[in-house]
């Protein structure tokens, strides 16, 4: 059985990767999938101490939590698509400099 | 004791009628513009025959009193009811008659004014005020018609609120007459926790059995004799009732003779029983009477404006009314009722008189006209027995209740208010002659205009007439008045006061008589070398309106602005400015750091998470 410990470098992995992908790129649909990859970094965490919880058992709370956190992500990815779409049809770019009318 | 049918509800109905009738105008105006104005006149006199039916009860009471009462507010134990006596009775007879005939009167008067709706509406509401005012058992009840009465005569003197000063001597009338009713509320709510009633009898029942202190009892006697100096215009609050005559000569009518001015008088005529055991009190009271007939009666004296002089009598009669009333003995409450019925009858004539020349010569100053008694003989005869009463001239009414009103004041040997009651009836003689020659004799000054002059119609002539009979009769129902107040005091002519009141008037009429009928004295001497000052002095009104504009007017918003420029400004406002200056400091300068670029945002992230492992690291201890 592969110790816990390596899923837990994995998810490691995969934040340090999104967060590196947020504060790098300027494409929005870049950073949509940056959002993507640090939730799913949160996720594999979740499940994978889930399942070390108790010996030779899985706990199902933190299984049910992950399934609603995919769901919920799905419908995030879907509201920040649309707004990528808006932005695009109004400024004419994905860079996401160009969004900064509110700081004055 | 017999009660007449009629007269059951007549306590109630007497301000009921008026009161709803007054809401009934504008309602009655959709319908017809005449129909209103005589719908108005027709519930006043209504309201005055009810007010009459309540005279043979009052007569089968001998002196007694009736106390009808209704629940008001049950849950604290406050009733509402009228008060049924000789005093509440007569002042309401002189509000609804002589009121009834001014709205007449107003027919004619009025007619080719704008505005009519609320003109009726608010004098029916003023009659209906003062009627329940005077026949209110109880002080909070009479408070609150109190208050009517002085909400009606502001928006009465500001009739023509188009006109500044009309407007403003409205205010000025309502202000005025408020300082006096905030001292009547204290000192009504004084007595009120002290006695645990309002009910005039129970607050008489309290202080003859001694249940109030001396200093709780003067104090309080002394406030509510201050909301009566405010109504009654008496020295210092007197300032209001000239300026008053801005209003329509009828409305001067009413407040003189009839309701606003009365109610002062009625006021300290119903608590003299409360109070007249306290010595200061009657002192104060003679002593504010007193003054103030002498130094309004000299400032009728230099006054050209023929209503002007009229209010200045009034403030004099006033005075007298309530020096007798401060004499503290039964003859001298009863020379001010009798004094209070000879004024509200020649006085409302006066006015109406006056109100009957203006309406002909269109004008107010008293040096543009003369010689009217050709063109106006009504007017004019009818003028000269008010004149007449009012300086006191036998048989007419003035004469008699002037002349006790001097025999109760001298009876009490208080001698300083009879120097000034004699020097009073003195001027008294003299302005009202000098008036009635200065309308009426003498030389036309604009002989082209004389065309134009013209009796005054049937409907305005008609209550003159039945004024000046009524002027010129009442004196000598004396005794019967005496007999329906149900006192035992013998009337009678005496010999030192007749000699005074007669001393008084003669001296009176002479300069008059000189100066103005024979013309053989020009006017002028009075203005010139040192009576200058004094005449100055006198046309200006002893500076009262200077002083009391100089304080309020000018002097209390300077202060306000000073106080506003020092401790508003320079305080209050500086506190708020620097609270608000170290806000936007802080924010402006933390502001650079707020780029709204994601890819610093997200970079700080990661720092601020680094910097957390390292927090977490060397708590642990690695």
């Amino acid at each position: 059985m592969i110790p816990l410990n390596y899923y837990l470098a994995t998810a490691i992995v995969l934040y340090a990767v999104g967060m590196y992908c947020l504060a790098v790129k300027r494409n929005m649909i870049k950073l949509i999938i940056a959002v993507e990859i640090l939730t799913s970094a949160a996720n594999l965490n979740m499940i994978s101490i889930s399942s070390y919880a108790k010996p030779g058992a899985v706990d199902p709370l933190g299984h049910a939590f992950v399934i609603m956190s995919i769901v919920i992500g799905a419908c995030v990815v879907a509201v920040a698509l649309t707004i990528a779409v808006y932005a695009y049809k109004h400024y004419g770019t994905l860079d996401v400099r160009e969004l900064r009318r509110l700081r004055w | 004791m017999k009660v007449l049918p009629f007269s059951e509800y007549a306590p109630w109905l007497v301000w009921l009628i008026p009161l709803v009738g007054s809401v009934l105008v504008p309602i009655v105006a959709l319908i017809n513009k005449r129909l209103r104005d005589w719908f108005a006149v027709v519930t006043s006199f209504v309201g005055a025959a009810y007010s009459l039916s309540m005279i043979p009860q009052v007569l089968n009471l001998h002196g007694g009193v009736v106390d009808l009462k209704v629940p008001w507010i049950p849950q604290i134990g406050l009733q509402a009811g009228v008060l049924i006596d000789s005093l509440s009775v007569f002042m309401s007879i002189v509000a609804s008659c002589i009121g009834s005939l001014i709205m007449l009167y107003s027919i004619g008067y009025m007619a080719h004014e704008e505005g009519l709706t609320r003109y009726y509406f608010f004098m029916l509401f003023f009659i209906g005020g003062m009627n329940g005012l005077v026949m209110a058992d109880n002080f909070l009840q009479l408070f609150i018609f109190w208050e009517i009465v002085g909400l009606c005569s502001y928006a009465l003197i500001g009739f023509w609120y188009r006109k500044e000063s009309a407007a403003r001597a409205g205010i000025k009338a309502f202000i005025v007459t408020k300082a006096g009713d905030v001292l009547l509320l204290i000192g009504i709510l004084m007595l009120f926790i002290q006695t645990g009633s309002f009910n005039f009898l129970n607050t008489k029942d309290a202080v003859e059995a001694g249940k109030l202190a001396t200093s709780i009892l003067m104090a309080s006697s002394i406030l509510v004799f201050g909301g009566a100096v405010g109504k009654s215009a008496q020295f210092p609050l007197h300032v209001w009732l000239p300026d008053a005559m801005e209003g329509p000569t009828t409305v001067s009518a009413l407040i003189h003779a009839a309701t606003m001015v009365k109610a002062g008088v009625y006021l300290t005529a119903r608590t003299f029983s409360i109070f007249s055991s306290v010595h200061e009190w009657l002192m104060i009271v003679t002593y504010i009477g007193s003054v103030t007939a002498l130094m309004t009666a000299t400032m009728a004296l230099v006054s050209v404006d023929i209503k002007r002089v009229l209010a200045y009598s009034t403030l004099s009669q006033l005075g007298l009314m309530i020096t007798a009333l401060g004499v503290g003995s039964e003859a001298g409450w009863f020379a001010s009722q009798f004094h209070v019925m000879s004024h509200a009858l020649f006085k409302a004539l006066l006015f109406l008189c006056a109100g009957s020349v203006m309406h002909a010569v269109g004008t107010t100053d008293m040096r543009e006209m003369g010689g009217l008694r050709r063109h106006m003989p009504i007017t004019f005869a009818t003028s000269m027995v008010g004149v007449l009463a009012l300086s006191g001239v036998p048989p007419f009414n003035g004469f008699w209740s002037k002349d006790l009103i001097v025999a109760a004041v001298l009876h009490e040997r208080l001698y300083i208010p009879l120097i000034l009651i004699f020097l009073a009836s003195l001027c008294t003689a003299a302005y009202s002659f000098r008036w009635l020659a200065l309308i009426f004799f003498g030389k036309e000054p604009h002989s082209g205009e004389s065309a134009h002059l013209h009796e005054s119609p049937l409907v305005m002539t008609v209550p003159l007439m039945i004024l000046a009979a009524a002027a010129t009769l009442s004196g000598f129902f004396e005794e019967s008045f005496s007999e329906y107040l149900g006192l035992k005091h013998g009337v009678g002519i005496q010999m030192a006061p007749l000699t005074l009141s007669l001393l008084a008037l003669l001296l009176g009429f002479i300069p008059s008589y000189i100066v103005y009928f024979r013309g053989s004295v020009s006017p002028i001497i009075f203005r010139r070398g040192s009576l200058e000052a004094i005449h100055k002095l006198l046309s200006e009104g002893y500076y009262f309106d200077r002083i009391y504009y100089a304080i309020f007017l000018d002097g209390f918003p300077r202060l306000c602005g000073w106080i506003h420029s020092q401790v508003e400004d320079r305080v209050i406002d500086r506190i708020n400015y620097a609270v608000a200056g170290a806000a936007q400091f802080l924010s402006q300068s933390f502001r650079p750091t707020h780029t709204g670029n994601l890819n610093y945002n997200m970079s700080a992230v990661l720092i601020g998470l680094a910097g957390f492992f390292i927090i977490v690291m060397v708590l642990v201890g690695w």
